[in-house]
């Protein structure tokens, strides 16, 4: 979608034009919603905060300066709405998938079903056993392929942590991965 | 290309993301530094496993779910602004009573500040005072603090007891009136059976059982007791140096002193 066309959408929900926003929410709300998706790994929840996030763009856009990059702005607004929500199941305890998972085991043990096992699965199971900021990096900086500047604006902290949490992210993947990949080898 | 400076980019490089220029130098730094060498090859290898999930989890909604979204958000900002409304009219009506009614506003702070500082004055700790005021029977379960204050209070008034036993004098050679001292006896030795079954420490126990023998021998005596009853009982005393034991208990349960005077009283009441 041309920057122009978003621009002149951000001023119409400004001046509040509901027609607008509906446009821009359909515009960004699949990318919202996989990024959620990405940290909390649940389709009901990635719905809760992509809407959630919608509203909160509605309600904020009259400090949105236009200069700005929107795409950067909606992804602040999802990723901390992911971030607490994952601190909330923390505190209630919620369920966590551990590497020690029956599938994993499976994996490692009997690679002759390693064709019916989905890989894609372990990825984010693996993804999930990062530490959260790690996952934040992971998902923003090398599956969405935003730049580390962006990410670092997201997360505000610099450049360089970005950097440092992204080497151990995929490094640590890496290492709990490891059983699948010499499976598949 | 200086190491440092080298492994700050190897992201970007394995991304293919750096200049042309920058590339050949990345690749010459390579080539002679091991380190940066491992560390990109676990990255590549990082980044090999990790797009596997670019499977998006959008695509598992149905065309429905998206085709519905922006109504459901639109729905959510609709009731976030009726509850910024009521919000709203709420704070109107507050402020139309300050501004035209201030009589009103007044006498309602006043019984608002007035009910307050009943709740302050009355705090709800009654349950704990109620607690005490209850004599439980023997073996019911007490709270330890109860216990402990009872056990210090049983401890003070059976040292004064003993206490005035060893003071009686005995030189005049005539029987002597232990009416008050057996009464206050049967009381410690009642008070004593109260601590059966509730949590005390090893050695204040064996204290207890001490004491209550030779309260149990006071209670026992006559009335006027002869001399050498009243000389048993003061060597028992000495022998299990029972005074002393009291004052390290007491010591432990952290008793107030109160005066040999105020104990006659109590133990006469």
């Amino acid at each position: 979608m041309p920057a122009a066309r978003e621009r002149q959408l951000i001023v119409q929900v400004k001046e509040g034009s509901h027609e607008a926003f509906r446009e821009l929410v359909e515009l960004h709300m699949r990318k919202a919603y996989d990024l959620a998706y990405g940290f909390v790994h649940d389709h009901d929840d990635a719905e809760d905060i992509a809407q959630e996030s919608f509203v909160k763009v509605f309600h904020s856009i009259r400090w949105f300066r236009e200069e700005a990059e929107f795409g950067t702005w909606l992804h602040r607004i999802v990723t901390n709405f992911s971030l607490d929500r994952l601190k909330q199941r923390k505190r209630n305890s919620a369920r966590q998938v551990r590497m020690e998972n029956p599938q994993i085991t499976q994996v490692a043990t009997n690679p002759g079903g390693l064709e019916t096992i989905d890989l894609a699965a372990h990825v984010e199971r693996a993804l999930h056993e990062l530490p959260t900021i790690q996952r934040a990096v992971v998902i923003l900086r090398h599956i969405d392929g935003l730049s580390t500047r962006a990410v670092s604006e997201i997360l505000q902290c610099s450049e360089g942590t970005v950097k440092t949490h992204l080497h151990r992210g995929l490094k640590r993947m890496r290492s709990l991965l490891k059983h699948v990949k010499e499976s598949r080898a | 290309m200086k190491h440092r400076e080298a492994r700050n980019v190897l992201y970007e490089y394995a991304r293919g993301e750096v200049h042309e220029s920058a590339r050949k130098e990345i690749e010459d730094h390579l080539q002679g530094c091991n380190a940066c060498y491992a560390e990109y090859q676990l990255l590549k290898e990082g980044m090999r496993l990790v797009p596997s999930l670019q499977a998006k989890p959008s695509d598992d909604r149905p065309e429905a779910f998206w085709q519905s979204f922006a109504g459901d958000v639109e729905r959510q900002i609709q009731d976030t602004n009726r509850k910024r409304l009521r919000l709203a009219s709420l704070w109107e009506t507050l402020e139309f009573f300050y501004l035209y009614r201030r009589p009103y506003v007044g006498s309602a702070a006043g019984g608002l500040a007035l009910v307050v500082l009943l709740l302050l004055a009355f705090p709800f700790n009654s349950r704990v005072t109620d607690t005490r005021d209850e004599s439980p029977g023997r073996g019911e379960d007490l709270p330890i603090r109860m216990v402990r204050e009872d056990v210090g209070n049983y401890l003070r008034k059976s040292k004064v007891l003993l206490v005035g036993i060893t003071n009686i004098r005995t030189d005049e050679g005539r029987q002597i009136d232990l009416s008050v001292e057996r009464q206050a006896a049967r009381q410690l030795v009642n008070q004593a059976r109260n601590f059966d079954g509730q949590e005390m420490d090893e050695r204040s126990r064996l204290l207890v059982g001490a004491l209550e023998k030779i309260l149990i021998e006071l209670a026992n005596m006559e009335e006027r007791a002869d001399i050498p009853d009243v000389e048993i009982l003061r060597s028992g005393i000495r022998q299990e140096n029972m005074l002393f034991k009291i004052r390290m208990a007491e010591s432990t349960y952290n008793n107030s002193i109160v005066t040999a005077r105020q104990l006659n009283k109590e133990i006469q009441q």
